[in-house]
């Protein structure tokens, strides 16, 4: 209850903002409560599945899988594939941190983890597409181009900056029994 | 559509594994249900975060934003992708009007950049995931990377 009420202070933090600008301005609030509204709509539509899929790449995928081709060995086809699944990816960037945890989890390398995200992040095809056809081809392929080896160089200053724990063989911590109301995959 | 073919693929990738396991299709089940679970403050957290945002740094209190020019409108704009989180139906039509309403390419580019990899407003997820340190480090190193993006778009287009 405790941890809930802990994990919760930044929704509660957020009520209370709205209702505090409710008082003062609630044009605004009503605005904000709208936009809550469509997004949450839109968010309902993509983290159950995704989280439902996580749960199936946690039984099925190979730990021995993983870090065969993402692990601290994979070298530059790794760094390939991490960017080739994020590419793939349906969703917005909040849906890739659980299932980067669980790849991470199965012993995929850091550096790895950080270029999955990014790509998710910003390059993705039908993003590509968009950004073509409102802004140009020429625009959206150059900063294409200016991303992948950001992405990359990132992904390798991660490794160095801000090493993880390392994750034990064997303690797939998505997979562990949690407390009540304490997040599954958890790293720490 | 996202969602479409996201709960599409869902279904599908299930009832393959069911038909392969159902023992390990219930586990799975199990494990994504208390993930989700455990993700519904965080995740709460930030829609709200987003709206309010959204409320409070309408659209066109952006665009007259991308009227600043120089370094110091450049870092503005940058900044404000960071804080701001949009859809992409939503974004690259704003980033489409913007560029005709004259705003600078390189602006807009670090702008998209920032918008899809630096979030705020994410950023208690990101922390619940994967710690502090990551978290800043890695949104750090990706606003540089957009400031970078935009000076060399800018330099090149």
């Amino acid at each position: 209850m405790i941890a809930l009420l802990r994990k919760s202070r930044f929704a509660t933090g957020i009520l209370a903002l709205n209702l505090l600008l409710w008082a003062f301005n609630s044009a605004l609030a009503q605005a904000s409560a709208r936009n809550t509204a469509s997004f949450l709509a839109e968010v309902i539509g993509i983290v159950p599945p995704v989280m439902l899929l996580m749960g199936l790449l946690e039984v099925w995928v190979p730990r021995a899988l993983i870090e065969a081709h993402l692990g601290p060995g994979s070298g530059p086809r790794g760094a390939a594939l991490a960017m080739l699944l994020g590419t793939a990816a349906a969703g917005p960037i909040y849906a890739a941190f659980p299932m980067a945890l669980s790849l991470r989890n199965k012993g995929a390398r850091q550096a790895n983890i950080a270029i999955f995200l990014g790509t998710w992040a910003t390059i993705k095809i039908p993003m590509l597409l968009m950004e073509s056809s409102f802004i140009g081809a020429r625009f959206a392929l150059l900063r294409l181009a200016f991303t992948m080896p950001g992405i990359l160089l990132v992904g390798w200053l991660m490794e160095r900056l801000a090493p993880l724990p390392a994750v034990a063989a064997g303690t797939g911590a998505t997979v562990r029994e949690s407390e009540e109301g304490e997040q599954a995959p958890s790293v720490r | 559509m996202i969602t479409a073919v996201l709960i599409g693929a869902t279904v599908l990738a299930y009832a393959l594994s069911l038909a392969a396991s159902k023992a390990r299709t219930m586990a799975a089940l199990r494990l994504g249900w208390r993930s989700l679970l455990g993700l519904m403050p965080g995740l709460l957290g930030m829609v709200g975060a987003v709206g309010l945002v959204l409320a409070l740094l309408p659209p066109d209190a952006l665009s007259r934003l991308f009227r600043q020019s120089g370094p110091g409108g450049f870092l503005l704009i940058a900044l404000t992708g960071s804080l701001v989180s949009m859809p992409a139906p939503v974004a690259f039509p704003l980033a489409g009007t913007l560029v005709r309403l004259g705003a600078s390419l390189a602006s807009v580019a670090a702008f998209i950049t920032t918008l899809t990899m630096v979030g705020v407003v994410s950023a208690p997820l990101e922390i619940q995931h994967f710690g502090v340190r990551f978290t800043l480090v890695r949104q750090s190193l990706s606003f540089l990377l957009a400031l970078a993006i935009g000076l060399l778009m800018g330099v090149v287009l």
